[in-house]
């Protein structure tokens, strides 16, 4: 691990700035405290404001393995924590069979045959029958990892109780084995849409971040880092565009990853200013519901023409 | 400033936020790395370590602007020692000391006290707040202010003047601050305990009673309630789990491998939820009524509830494609002015409707689906055809029949809900969030 990662609020704005992931102030302060407590950190927001992207970063920032649990409904411990490799263990009673002969074959009664056997039964329950799914992995590693518990909110309730455990104490308790302490402390986030509440208990495990919408100049300079080709003139329309679609009234408000692929369009066809005509051709970009589409095509002059007069002021 | 945060903390819990003992231990840790030096970063701090959902957010800004407001961090006292006497600072008390040596936080931790030793639950007219002002001017350490003022207006000797100066300007400020304090002390406790008493009372309301502002409250009440009984009854209605290793189906599975086991089967356990279909009577008698069902209705997760929705006026229509393409409120104001759905707002006619539904619907009705009707019953002297009504309770496997007038009223004037009611399994009169709440922990009992 490296120590001079994480030392203030404005390197980690630096650094994260490098890795191509622009963070706002609030961000930043939340990650250097996240990482310097140990604290998870649940981060909610909009889809698409690079919230994922932000568990990514970290890992690339730390260059340390980044495990990733994607949520959804049904997950429960064996998918998320460990589970017996029950295949190999049957598979090999199978073929033990012969040593096991050997072992009990001179026993002279049963209870003496049971007794041997007992010694040498947690052989099947040993970690080498473990299969260690993300959760335990993450705990498992040498190096500290960003554990990324995507959409927690896609999970059921009862799988929340049972992150519990592991995001205070950082510890699993299996039946057959005991309690399993992390080697590292993961470094982690948990995103989640707001589809459903998070209970409280959770809530205050955590640190709380709440990535929204980000404002223009900040939107601006992610676009710059991203799409570094872009003129000047034609980032500000976009961005002032963007922003004014996201004021209207419509069912799922462009992210900044659209933003992003919207930039790269343009740019593939060498627009260098935006016209209602080519908004309107690659308005599909953007908005991804007919009914919205619908909705910006009354107001869609109005808004390019206020877009395009930012640049000429 | 340990003090000061503790404050803080208390009155974010007084404004309804709820901070752990752990929370708050990890907040001061958390403040102790990032400093006091930045405001944005302590604001920051505090926000991101207290601060657990969106709807606390706002509060929290609030407070926070009231509490820490911004000359705590700006520098303006100015810096004293070259006019300072040191002698006549001796004869001073330590409030005036703390001034104007600059040391802000020695004159908080006096304030604060002051604060503190001030009961103000019994401020409960905004006409008051000017005899809590003085109250807490009066406390030991703040009075002591006025009479050094008084004192060294006595003294003649250079900087005096300008000593007195400083300390009026800080004790308007003081003055303004405590009234913003008692202001927000004024609204934080009366807030606070209207809050628990609306929510009381809104729940017995009854439905014809509500106007606009009411009814937005409503549908808080109707989302705290409908998480509650989410919480009472995910538990059993987990739809799908995945269960441990199934030894008897894995023997069968396996036995044609020549008994070498190697392939595994699961338990599986499949829940049903309960499927109810909810018909609404949306004309203008019984609206409120139908908009609140239905909204608490959709408010209950759809792992819990398989829900469609039919509207009833003259005649009836399905409704459910609405819910799945706007959110609650929107949608039910759509259905209310007949938008995109294909319903004849004329006078009720239940008989005709029950038509409808037995013909369009009927058959998807199985035998372990619930059907609840909201209706006044009111046919406007048309044929109730109540035969129908048989032939869906026949259908499904219990029929609710909510009615909003109280049960003295049903059959009078041109009500058939007597010829109805022999044909529902339950009848019942409903008209507030309690008695909804009652039907539909009844409906995932069973």
């Amino acid at each position: 691990m490296n120590n001079e990662r994480f030392i203030s609020v404005e390197e980690i704005m630096e650094s994260y700035k490098t890795e191509s992931y622009i963070c706002s102030k609030s961000i930043a302060t939340t990650l250097f405290l996240a990482y310097n407590l140990g604290k998870p950190i649940l981060v909610e927001g909009p889809v698409g404001v690079g919230k994922t992207e932000l568990a990514k970063t970290t890992a690339k920032y730390l260059g340390s393995d980044l495990i990733r649990l994607q949520c959804y409904e049904g997950l429960d411990e064996s998918k998320a924590l460990y589970e017996w490799k029950y295949g190999k263990q049957l598979l090999y009673t199978q073929i033990l069979k012969d040593s096991l002969d050997k072992i009990i074959n001179d026993a002279g009664n049963l209870t003496e045959a049971m007794d041997r056997l007992h010694q040498h039964e947690d052989v099947f329950f040993s970690p080498n029958f473990l299969e260690p799914r993300p959760l335990l992995k993450a705990l498992q590693m040498e190096n500290r990892s960003v554990l990324l518990i995507d959409e927690v909110d896609k999970a059921d309730e009862e799988f929340e109780a049972f992150l519990l455990e592991i995001l205070s104490d950082f510890q699993v308790s299996i039946p057959e084995i005991g309690t399993i302490g992390a080697k590292s402390r993961p470094f982690v986030f948990l995103t989640s849409n707001n589809t459903r509440e998070i209970s409280d208990a959770l809530r205050r495990r955590c640190l709380h971040l709440y990535i929204p919408f980000p404002e223009a100049e900040l939107e601006s300079d992610i676009i710059q880092v991203k799409v570094p080709e872009i003129t000047e003139s034609l980032k500000t329309q976009l961005v002032s565009f963007i922003q004014q679609v996201r004021k209207l009234e419509i069912k799922k408000a462009p992210s900044i990853g659209e933003t992003i692929d919207w930039a790269k369009v343009l740019l593939l066809l060498h627009i260098d200013k935006l016209n209602p005509e080519i908004v309107r051709e690659t308005l599909s970009v953007i908005l991804k519901f007919q009914e919205d589409v619908a909705t910006l095509e009354s107001k869609l002059e109005d808004i390019t023409l206020k877009a395009v007069k930012e640049t000429e002021v | 400033m340990e003090f000061i945060l503790q404050s803080f903390f208390t009155i974010l819990r007084e404004s309804g936020v709820r901070i752990s003992v752990g929370e708050s231990i990890v907040a001061m840790n958390a403040i102790k790395l990032i400093g006091y030096s930045d405001r944005e970063s302590f604001k920051h701090t505090l926000s991101t370590c207290l601060i657990k959902t969106i709807e606390e957010k706002e509060i929290f800004e609030k407070s926070f602007e009231l509490f820490f407001s911004a000359h705590m961090f700006e520098s303006q006292l100015d810096d004293y020692n070259e006019y300072s006497s040191d002698e006549i600072k001796e004869e001073l008390s330590e409030i005036s000391k703390n001034i104007l040596d600059g040391d802000k936080a020695g004159l908080m931790t006096i304030v604060r006290k002051a604060l503190q030793n001030v009961d103000f639950r019994d401020l409960k007219r905004i006409t008051q707040q000017g005899l809590y002002i003085r109250k807490v001017m009066d406390q030991k350490g703040i009075r002591d202010l006025e009479q050094d003022i008084g004192m060294l207006a006595e003294y003649n000797f250079p900087g005096a003047g300008r000593m007195t100066m400083l300390l009026e300007k800080t004790k308007r400020e003081l003055v303004e601050y405590i009234d913003s304090y008692v202001s927000q002390q004024y609204n934080l406790h009366n807030d606070f305990n209207d809050r628990v008493n609306e929510e009381t009372r809104i729940r017995d309301t009854t439905f014809s009673k509500i106007d606009q502002k009411k009814a937005s409250d409503m549908s808080r009440v109707i989302q705290i309630l409908a998480k509650q009984l989410y919480a009472l009854h995910s538990r059993r209605r987990k739809n799908y789990k995945r269960g441990t290793l199934d030894i008897r189906k894995t023997l069968r599975k396996n036995s044609s491998y020549q008994g070498y086991i190697f392939v595994p089967q699961y338990k599986y356990k499949k829940i049903q939820r309960p499927e109810i279909f909810v018909i609404c009577d949306i004309s203008n008698s019984v609206q409120n009524m139908s908009r609140f069902m239905l909204l608490f209705v959709y408010s209950l997760n759809k792992t819990l509830l398989k829900v469609r929705s039919f509207a009833l006026c003259s005649n009836l229509t399905e409704v459910s494609h609405v819910f799945k393409h706007n959110s609650g409120e929107i949608a039910i104001d759509k259905i209310h002015r007949g938008e995109d759905i294909d319903i004849s707002m004329g006078p009720t006619d239940y008989g005709q409707a029950f038509k409808d539904f037995k013909e369009q619907y009927l058959s998807t009705v199985k035998s372990t689906s619930t059907v609840i009707i909201l209706g006044d019953a009111r046919n406007n002297e048309g044929d109730p055809k109540s035969k129908l009504l048989k032939e869906i309770q026949d259908q499904c496997k219990t029929l609710i029949w909510l009615n909003p007038e109280v049960e003295t009223m049903w059959g009078a004037g041109d009500s058939v809900m007597d010829e109805y009611r022999k044909y529902c399994d339950i009848a019942q009169e409903c008209n507030s969030i309690n008695h909804l709440h009652k039907t539909l922990d009844l409906i995932l009992r069973s």
